[in-house]
């Protein structure tokens, strides 16, 4: 009989928390069981700033998604994001060591470690190593295993983040007396999910915007070379209307879900817009083109740095991103924002419409980090069973009976 | 798609300085409202959990003290036929009769209500039977066989009016009524003194089986001479025949006293008795008082007239 896990995928988003159950039965098949969005409080950029408002939303939504699948969460595999979220790029170099210059697992091992042996300052903390190819005398090897060569390196893309902020994700699920199982940034959730193995080979970016980030992960030949945050999203965008037109900020929010477009048209010179529509009191008519400015300024300005980023990391070269860009998030239901991409980045562009093997209510923007946090409980991670920790007896008395 | 798809460049920071630290280090829990409802909750599945639990083991622990304790025989339900027919057997005398006295089944009595454990008990009660057998021949018959003592002597009781009653003694000592003989057989069967023990109560006597020997070698060797034998006193008999001294007397019509040593060969001591009977006859059979055989390597004949011979 095969041992069924429930894994809770957490998203502690700024403007909502997501919280996706799945039933993993055995390693072989998972079922979305239940989930549930609840508003988020306390959380800034993707930071939370307030542990009790944060613990309380994040703890009610992941009863509500536990009470709408009438089970338990097992273990939680949490989305991290945040722009203290930094990366590095560190080579490990290893001079092989057998006499035969044929390449063995001690040698790989050893070139891993030294890779990864980078110290961080103090207050800073490791969340992903990911591995980039292996280079073996200089010459890029999928497997260098009994190659034969002088000297083997491989690159890690490193990502770490603030020890306090990492922390206090932490903290809030151990509130609820759950551990975590495993911590994925939220580019590379999304990107597990939204891309195909040939796109991942060929070149793509995805581009995560949510309310208070944009997360975003680079693929180049299969591999992860790139993730970044920028501390914008579309809450900005909201709030530039606000100010920008003088409206509240559910009224901006909504004028921007009604007629925002994410780039600029000349021709929205002349077309005026409704606030309502419905000639209540304070309905007016605004001009289009004053709404497409202001978005077009914000949403230029976040592909603006996440160009700069990559260029400064030597990694903007359109003929390497094949496949383009593929655009997520709650805020890449702007309209026009496929366009605002072949503008500022130079790339094609689509947004995610969802994994057909999920149920139609979950194939939204919102849903892609939970998600792929979904597809590395089940697919797993390179150290998951190193870390994994056995269930209690406890635990399990109250499994076999139901009660747990 | 989930689950589908690599994700061989991914790897979740372990080791030194990673997340995993800090998730192993303890800090003061954040308690929110809804946190604290679910430990309720859980700590209240987990009590009933527990409970059922004890409850299951002790609905265990009661049930299989119940089944131990149970008294009711097994009720077979198979249909049961009633007794049409029963068997019985007897190596001795005991008439059908009898049986009806011992044992009493009622009319219409099946075959699986009767209890032959107590049937058994009841026969073997019985001090003319050693051994009975009570056994089912389906589909309507009881076979009841009974193994019997066999009458050694008799011997003359007190009744309760202070009447003399007439009772047998089987080889083993067994003092009973007797029922079921001729009484052609009983008065062919020597009396024994005493009949009752040192305090006044009537016992199993001992060493009868002794006796028995005697009387069995006598009735084979001389025939005509035990028809006169009438009484077996073991006044100076104590029933261990191995020790010194003992002798069982036997009186005759014949002759008033013979005493046989009790250890001594019965078969020598009978033949000794043949000579000294044909030598009196001789002599043309002067009345005799006492043939003492119980001595060792002779034998001696005091006749009435006051003489001793030794033979």
């Amino acid at each position: 009989m095969s041992e069924s896990r429930v894994v809770g995928a957490v998203e502690i988003g700024t403007s909502k928390v997501v919280v996706l159950l799945g039933e993993i039965i055995g390693d072989e098949g998972l079922n979305i069981i239940g989930h549930s969005i609840g508003s988020s409080i306390g959380v800034k950029k993707g930071v939370i700033q307030d542990l009790s408002a944060a613990s309380d939303c994040v703890h009610a939504a992941i009863m509500k998604a536990e009470k709408n699948a009438q089970s338990r969460i097992d273990e939680v595999y949490l989305a991290q994001t945040g722009s203290h979220l930094m990366g590095n790029f560190n080579v490990g170099t290893t001079n092989v060591s057998s006499s035969d210059n044929i390449v063995r697992g001690i040698d790989i091992n050893q070139a891993k470690e030294d890779a990864k042996r980078r110290k961080l300052p103090p207050n800073r903390t490791y969340i992903h190593h990911i591995q980039n190819p292996f280079a073996l005398d200089g010459q890029p090897v999928d497997n260098p295993l009994s190659r034969e060569g002088r000297q083997l390196q491989v690159g890690y893309w490193s990502v770490h983040g603030e020890s306090a902020k990492v922390s206090d994700s932490i903290r809030v699920i151990r509130g609820i007396d759950l551990d975590v199982s495993d911590m994925i940034i939220s580019s590379i959730a999304s990107g597990a999910v939204l891309l195909e193995d040939a796109e991942k080979d060929n070149g793509a970016l995805v581009i995560d915007i949510g309310g208070g980030t944009t997360d975003y992960v680079l693929y180049r030949e299969g591999y992860i070379v790139k993730t970044g945050v920028v501390p914008v999203g579309g809450d900005h965008i909201t709030n530039d209307l606000s100010i920008g037109l003088r409206l509240g900020r559910k009224s901006a929010e909504e004028f921007k879900i009604e007629h925002g477009r994410a780039y600029y048209d000349s021709a929205d010179r002349d077309v005026k817009v409704w606030l309502y529509g419905d000639l209540t009191i304070g309905d007016r008519e605004y001009p289009l083109a004053a709404i497409t400015k202001i978005i077009d300024a914000r949403v230029s300005e976040v592909f603006a740095i996440i160009k700069e980023q990559l260029e400064n990391a030597e990694l903007y070269n359109p003929a390497d991103i094949a496949c383009g860009v593929v655009l997520t998030g709650g805020s890449s239901q702007l309209t026009g924002i496929e366009e605002s991409v072949r503008r500022n980045l130079g790339l094609e562009a689509r947004v995610f419409d969802g994994p057909l093997d999920v149920a139609a209510e979950l194939r939204h923007p919102g849903y892609s980090t939970a998600l792929g946090l979904l597809h590395y409980a089940l697919t797993g991670q390179e150290d998951r069973q190193k870390s994994a920790k056995p269930a209690s007896i406890l635990r399990k008395l109250t499994g076999l009976l139901n009660f747990d | 798609m989930i689950g589908r798809g690599k994700s061989k460049s991914s790897s979740s920071a372990t080791g030194s300085q990673s997340w995993r630290e800090l998730a192993g280090n303890p800090k003061k829990r954040i308690n929110s409202p809804q946190a604290k409802k679910r430990r309720q909750v859980k700590l209240l599945k987990l009590l009933a959990a527990v409970l059922l639990l004890v409850g299951l083991i002790a609905l265990v622990f009661w049930l299989s003290s119940v089944i131990k304790a149970r008294e009711e025989p097994i009720h077979i339900t198979t249909p049961s036929r009633e007794i049409e027919q029963i068997i019985f057997k007897t190596n001795g005398v005991l008439p059908d009769r009898w049986l009806g006295t011992v044992i009493r089944l009622g009319k219409g009595t099946t075959m699986m209500e009767i209890d032959i454990y107590g049937m058994k008990q009841s026969l073997e009660n019985e001090p003319q039977v050693i051994s009975a057998e009570v056994e089912r021949v389906f589909p309507s018959s009881l076979k009841i066989s009974v193994k019997e003592r066999q009458p050694v002597l008799r011997i003359a009781v007190q009744a309760a009016e202070g009447k003399p009653e007439q009772r047998i003694v089987a080889r083993d000592g067994t003092i009973y009524k007797g029922v079921g003989y001729p009484k052609t057989a009983l008065a062919r069967l020597p009396f024994v003194q005493p009949y009752q023990h040192s305090d006044g109560s009537i016992r199993p006597l001992r060493g009868i089986d002794r006796v028995a020997d005697l009387l069995t070698i006598a009735r084979q060797k001389q025939p005509d001479f035990y028809r006169t034998w009438k009484v077996v006193s073991l006044e100076h008999y104590s029933g261990d025949a191995l020790l010194f001294g003992e002798v069982i007397e036997v009186r005759s019509s014949y002759v008033p006293r013979i005493i046989f040593g009790a250890s001594t060969d019965f078969d020598l001591q009978l033949d000794r008795l043949q000579v000294i009977l044909e030598y009196v006859r001789s002599l043309g059979n002067p009345s005799m008082e006492r043939i003492d055989l119980s001595l060792r390597g002779s034998a001696a004949v005091q006749f009435s007239s006051g003489r001793i011979s030794s033979f």
